[in-house]
């Protein structure tokens, strides 16, 4: 069920609501937290009830070897350490199985010169985020910095629902204490109309601007055979703009739908386009997994205590995992690859010590950002070289109007004609590049509202305009960008 | 209570505003989807023509002569034929319209026992250059005989939707200044202009290049297989329904047809559909160079022709009064 659908809004979420605080009504907390768990289920069952049972043993699994893990470990012939290896590479086992074999088996038939069926699997949803989540669970419960010896709770922290698709991805201990507290077992007004707000953003976001983008970059990427210059700027600019709003967007209304059960989800993004350096940049752009790939691989690496070298090979291999998490293909490990090559060329300009100015330190981390996205969104390296090539080399075009109007630029010698038509842009598009450009960079995130929200004649007329616009563009819906990973 | 209020007012204003909106397009009606006509609004606005004219033929009983094409077949008065053949006529010009298009038609008209006795189907070059067809026709579940669930709309967005209220704006600004449109369908499906437009052989330049750059990708193009086998399939539903199938490719401004003969790998591309057209069924080629084409008094633009044009069109190709067209036959009917 996508939250961006008429069945989640209309139906499933207040009906989740109102019983859930129906049931705590009645002081029936293991009902209300089972019935949170079957609607979660039920939640991720609308796409394809093939998954329930995956899901159901995976959680099973890792509950079993999670609570072996505990303090009251006993020790037999199994050590806790290799039971917490049996853990982890099971939980990729399963993740690989289903994500990486066919990328496996390609680079295999083609160093080998064999011809391999390729399985074909489809991706079961979710899996990345579910299995990350709980792989830290598995760690946190053998660093003893979490227990769990209810299998309802356990379900609950990985089903429960705003959270279980594309994340934020939560720890055990910063979930269970707020389904645990007795402050939370009743409605809560302040919580609701926050939560209200930021699900009417996250929609806004989503299906008015990151949807009017995907037009435009999906033309670009997937359709044109070539671009001219201005066709591939907006080509990667629109991709650039499409992905923070789907996922920001997708990360507000999980935030939002989550307030509504008194439960705070962590914060997953921080105005990421508003970063001067590539390390600012991975602060504030999808935190919870930043935070995963840096306590569960950097840090067990060695992080930054074995020397500069060393420290420097870490972060390359912590970003290269980072890029083949979110795909198998070679285009996300070269992604992953150029992010982790300027965060070792960010660290060693820090070591020099010299300061650029903030302006012009942005300028160079937003665009490496929009470069390197090229990348992560292309299907192959023909359309990433297609576009890059575009942005770097391809024709300036001016129009007929601009021509008559500045008769001097025929000395320029320019190619004249239409100015988008390969990716279906009109004198809207840059338009709308720019406005969002003003919203990333100058507008209060969510995460501030999340915090300081208090209603206002403003934040009613914002959230009204923006529930209306939504209902005016629902006719097009589509899923979420990380729903892929 | 402040956050109560807000609550309560977060849901209350935007039902208001979204109910407003929905209840105005209702009223207008700006797509003709209802049959009441409170208002008594004689334009309607809508952009979506394929909309509008899949709801006028489920309303018409029996349709004798279909006109089948793009566009660029909008300015063929249906009345033309109905004085060729009788009965009533109906144009299906629909923007960006294809053998898809019409083959998907032809299918509901055939599931409803509605079928014509005449067709003409115009066929524009552009629309072979590759498999891809106008999101429109996907979301018109009378058209889209592919069930290729696009997602793209659903009945509501025709009383809530951008479209829908801008088409709204357009037509209550229209209806109250008693303004006619400058162009309208009629009841025919015959696109009705009061202010005909016309062009010149300088836009007509400027308009060629940018298409053979930008629509025929300088002849980087594949001839598509699914519309050519489209054609092929109405080709035979005709057949099996005895209906008088008359096929024609559609001109372009000389200007543009020159231009095209210039570039060797687009030149071989028009000849390839040609060769391969031929072979499914014989058609009228009005996509040549000839005086007619060279006039630019019969075009509004470089590839739509007018009316008057129109008009010598038919008459060439069922009575062969005014003007030569090239008449491909198959090897198998010269056999």
């Amino acid at each position: 069920m996508l939250f961006n659908s008429y069945e989640f809004i209309f139906f499933f979420l207040p009906f989740t609501f109102f019983i859930y605080f129906y049931l705590l009504n009645k002081r029936l907390l293991s009902g209300a937290k089972g019935f949170l768990v079957f609607a979660s289920l039920f939640f991720y069952s609308w796409w394809n009830i093939a998954y329930l049972p995956l899901i159901l043993s995976s959680m099973l699994f890792n509950y079993v070897v999670g609570n072996s893990l505990n303090e009251n470990f006993k020790k037999t012939k199994v050590t806790k350490k290799t039971l917490l290896i049996f853990g982890i590479i099971s939980n990729i086992s399963l993740l690989g199985y289903f994500k990486y074999s066919d990328f496996f088996i390609e680079n295999f038939n083609l160093l080998s010169d064999s011809s391999i069926s390729l399985l074909h699997l489809a991706l079961p949803l979710a899996i990345s985020f579910f299995t990350f989540q709980q792989i830290a669970y598995l760690v946190d419960s053998y660093r003893g910095e979490t227990k769990e010896y209810d299998f309802l709770n356990y379900a609950l922290f990985v089903t429960f629902f705003p959270q279980l698709i594309a994340g934020p991805i939560v720890h055990h201990a910063e979930m269970m204490p707020q389904f645990a507290s007795r402050w939370n077992l009743a409605k809560n007004y302040k919580n609701i109309a926050t939560g209200l707000f930021i699900f009417s953003i996250g929609l806004f976001k989503k299906v008015a601007i990151a949807d009017t983008f995907a037009v435009w970059a999906s033309n670009g990427f997937d359709h044109a055979s070539s671009l001219n210059m201005l066709e591939a700027w907006a080509t990667s600019l629109s991709y650039t703009f499409q992905l923070y709003f789907d996922f920001s967007g997708y990360t507000d209304m999980a935030i939002g739908a989550a307030l509504l059960f008194n439960i705070r989800l962590p914060i997953n993004f921080n105005s990421p386009y508003k970063a001067a350096s590539i390390q600012d940049f991975w602060r504030r752009w999808h935190i919870t997994l930043s935070r995963f790939l840096k306590d569960y691989i950097y840090i067990p690496l060695g992080g930054n205590r074995k020397g500069t070298v060393r420290t420097y090979n870490n972060l390359l291999a912590t970003f290269i995992l980072g890029g083949i998490w979110h795909g198998a293909g070679w285009t996300f490990v070269f992604w992953g690859f150029l992010h982790g090559m300027a965060l070792v060329i960010n660290h060693m300009w820090k070591f020099l010590g010299i300061k650029l100015p903030t302006v012009f330190a942005w300028f160079i981390t937003f665009n490496f950002v929009n470069i390197t996205w090229v990348f992560f969104r292309a299907k192959e390296w023909d359309d990433a070289v297609k576009v890059l090539n575009g942005m770097f080399f391809g024709d300036f075009i001016i129009s007929h109007k601009l021509l008559e109007k500045a008769q001097f630029l025929s000395l320029l010698n320019l190619k004249v004609g239409a100015w988008l038509p390969n990716i279906s842009g009109d004198q809207f598009t840059y338009t709308f590049l720019f406005m969002a450009l003003f919203l990333v960079l100058f507008a209060k995130n969510s995460t501030y509202y999340m915090y300081h929200f208090y209603p206002s004649k403003k934040l009613l007329l914002i959230s009204t305009l923006s529930i209306t616009v939504v209902a005016l563009m629902f006719n097009k819906i589509s899923e979420f960008l990380y729903f892929n990973f | 209570m402040i956050y109560k209020k807000f609550i309560l007012l977060f849901f209350l204003l935007p039902f208001l505003l979204i109910g407003t909106l929905f209840s105005l397009n209702l009223l207008i009606d700006p797509f003709g989807i209802t049959d009441y006509n409170i208002l008594n609004i004689k334009y309607k606005m809508a952009r979506d023509d394929r909309t509008e004219k899949v709801e006028r033929i489920k309303k018409i009983k029996q349709i004798d002569n279909l006109i089948l094409g793009s566009s660029r077949s909008q300015h063929i008065d249906s009345a033309i034929l109905t004085k060729y053949f009788g009965g009533y006529s109906y144009n299906f010009g629909v923007g960006g319209g294809n053998s898809a298009d019409a083959l998907g038609l032809l299918l509901y008209l055939e599931s409803k026992d509605k079928l014509p006795k005449n067709i003409l189907l115009t066929l524009d070059f552009s629309t072979f250059k590759n498999d891809e067809l106008h999101p429109s026709f996907y979301k018109l579940p009378e058209l889209n005989f592919l069930n290729k669930d696009m997602k793209e709309e659903n009945q509501i967005a025709k009383f809530l939707s951008i479209d829908a209220i801008r088409a709204s704006f357009k037509t209550i600004k229209a209806h109250l200044k008693h303004t006619v449109p400058n162009s309208y369908f009629n009841k025919e499906g015959f696109m009705v202009s009061n202010k005909p437009k016309t062009t010149d052989a300088e836009s007509i330049n400027k308009l060629s290049i940018s298409y053979v750059n930008n629509v025929y990708k300088n002849g980087d193009m594949k001839i598509s297989k699914a519309r050519l086998n489209n054609v092929q399939s109405i080709v035979n539903l005709c057949k099996k329904h005895n209906i008088n199938l008359t096929v024609t490719l559609t001109p372009v401004a000389s200007i543009q047809y020159k231009l095209i003969q210039k570039n060797k790998k687009l030149l071989n591309k028009m000849q390839e559909l040609k060769v391969k057209l031929a072979t499914i069924t014989p058609f009228y080629d009005a996509m040549i160079d000839n005086m007619y084409v060279q006039d630019v008094n019969n075009f509004e633009d470089n590839v739509h022709t007018n009316e008057k044009y129109a008009e010598m069109y038919l008459a060439s190709i069922y009575k062969r009064e005014y003007i030569e067209l090239t008449k491909l036959k198959t090897s198998q009917n010269q056999n």
